[in-house]
């Protein structure tokens, strides 16, 4: 097995063109070929240098919640619109669906059909997996280019998906992949993500007192601190906890007090102090640099 | 550090037919080795003098019979079945680690593949 330019050469059967030339260099371990929608593709292995460790452009802090509405509130307060291809496609996957339900068994328009609708999932995917790269690293508006730390929640999306009229809405957005690929990615810039711990009241403690209310429904996007009297946004105050969570992390002070480290504003905490590990063995931190 | 790169290819209808029929060939092989494997093992648990079944074993023995047994998988190239058997092995590895489940049989038109070997 050969590769030269966008060209692969296959044992036994010859030159084969690909849609683009391999974009790294080093020694070819293996390929394997796989058909996707009908569609071929091959991932080449290669054994590349360690990539330069890029350090974030700052070693600035985030908390970043995820969500259903937007993909991600950071907690500067930017938010990140999801590109929901599954709800955005779904018109047109029921009709597939449809068409390909209605057709004979065995027949060659049962094939067509149902080549057409694995088209279209495999276009939904791709719709989200760019998106979601994106948004863990590759344009200048990404997370681990810009924060060493990042915060986020450590969330039960299985649980999650168990409720059938939530269920599509977060399938949708990916959220544990955008978790998958944020922590490797940290990795590669000698970064770290911290990981809240399952049961920590992001949503529902005010970023600003720390005053926290029994219940929140989903359906509040905003509420008022009854002790301080604060407007909050629910999303970019629950950000703001994250972040305030990890900064006691780093810190080396334990989750309860993180409430109280919320009074103090970004770049007040530990923010540089990344090398330090958490105290207590209940903070879940994903990744340590070495 | 390994880093894969997935491209997708541009196939004419002869070789597209050649990719599917490779693909298909890994899946015959992992197949036989699967089903060779769990005869090879009830046969070892049942008597132990008899040699426990590995891939390493496994592509041996395919290779002596495939000759005769199934001409047609000297069509594709010899990665497929030599490659797919040693997955296998990689599969049974990881369930004996406890880091995976049971291997499955694999079928036709689902994730179609075979990998090839730089050598």
């Amino acid at each position: 097995m050969k590769v030269s330019g966008s060209h692969i050469r296959i044992p036994k059967l010859g030159w084969v063109r690909m849609r683009e030339p391999l974009r790294f260099s080093g020694k070819i371990m293996s390929a394997t070929v796989s058909r996707t929608a009908d569609r071929w593709f091959v991932s080449i292995t290669v054994d590349t240098d360690d990539p330069p460790r890029r350090p974030a452009e700052n070693q600035g802090v985030v908390g970043v919640d995820v969500g259903v509405a937007a993909l991600a509130t950071l907690s500067t307060g930017e938010t990140i619109p999801g590109p929901k291809p599954h709800t955005a496609l779904l018109k047109r996957l029921r009709r597939l669906s449809r068409s390909l339900s209605r057709k004979q068994k065995g027949s060659r328009n049962r094939a067509r059909a149902r080549r057409k609708l694995a088209r279209l999932h495999a276009r939904t995917a791709n719709i989200r997996q760019d998106a979601l790269h994106k948004l863990t690293s590759k344009l200048t508006s990404e997370l681990t280019r810009r924060f060493h730390t990042i915060v986020i929640e450590d969330l039960n999306v299985r649980g999650m998906l168990a409720n059938r009229r939530l269920a599509r809405s977060i399938a949708d957005m990916g959220w544990g992949e955008f978790r998958r690929q944020l922590e490797y990615k940290a990795a590669r810039r000698g970064g770290l993500v911290v990981a809240a711990d399952r049961f920590f009241a992001s949503s529902r403690t005010c970023s600003a007192c720390g005053h926290q209310l029994e219940v929140l429904p989903l359906s509040v996007r905003r509420w008022r601190c009854r002790a301080c009297g604060i407007l909050h946004d629910r999303d970019v105050n629950a950000a703001r906890n994250l972040l305030a969570y990890g900064l006691a992390v780093l810190n080396g002070s334990t989750a309860s007090s993180a409430g109280c480290q919320a009074c103090g504003e970004e770049g007040s905490g530990g923010g540089r102090k990344a090398v330090v590990k958490p105290a207590s063995t209940k903070q879940e931190v994903s990744f340590v640099p070495a | 550090m390994l880093t894969a790169h997935r491209i997708a290819l541009d196939p004419n209808n002869r070789q597209s037919t050649w990719l599917a029929r490779a693909a298909g060939t890994a899946r015959f092989a992992w197949n036989w080795a699967l089903d060779e494997w769990q005869r090879q093992y009830a046969a070892w648990k049942a008597d132990n003098r008899r040699p426990r079944p590995s891939e390493a074993a496994l592509r041996r023995q395919l290779n002596a019979i495939k000759r005769e047994q199934f001409p047609w998988m000297l069509e594709v190239t010899k990665c497929a079945p030599q490659m797919a058997i040693m997955q296998l092995g990689r599969a049974f590895g990881n369930f004996f680690a406890g880091r995976a489940r049971y291997p499955k049989f694999r079928r036709k038109g689902v994730d179609d593949r075979f990998t090839l070997s730089n050598d």
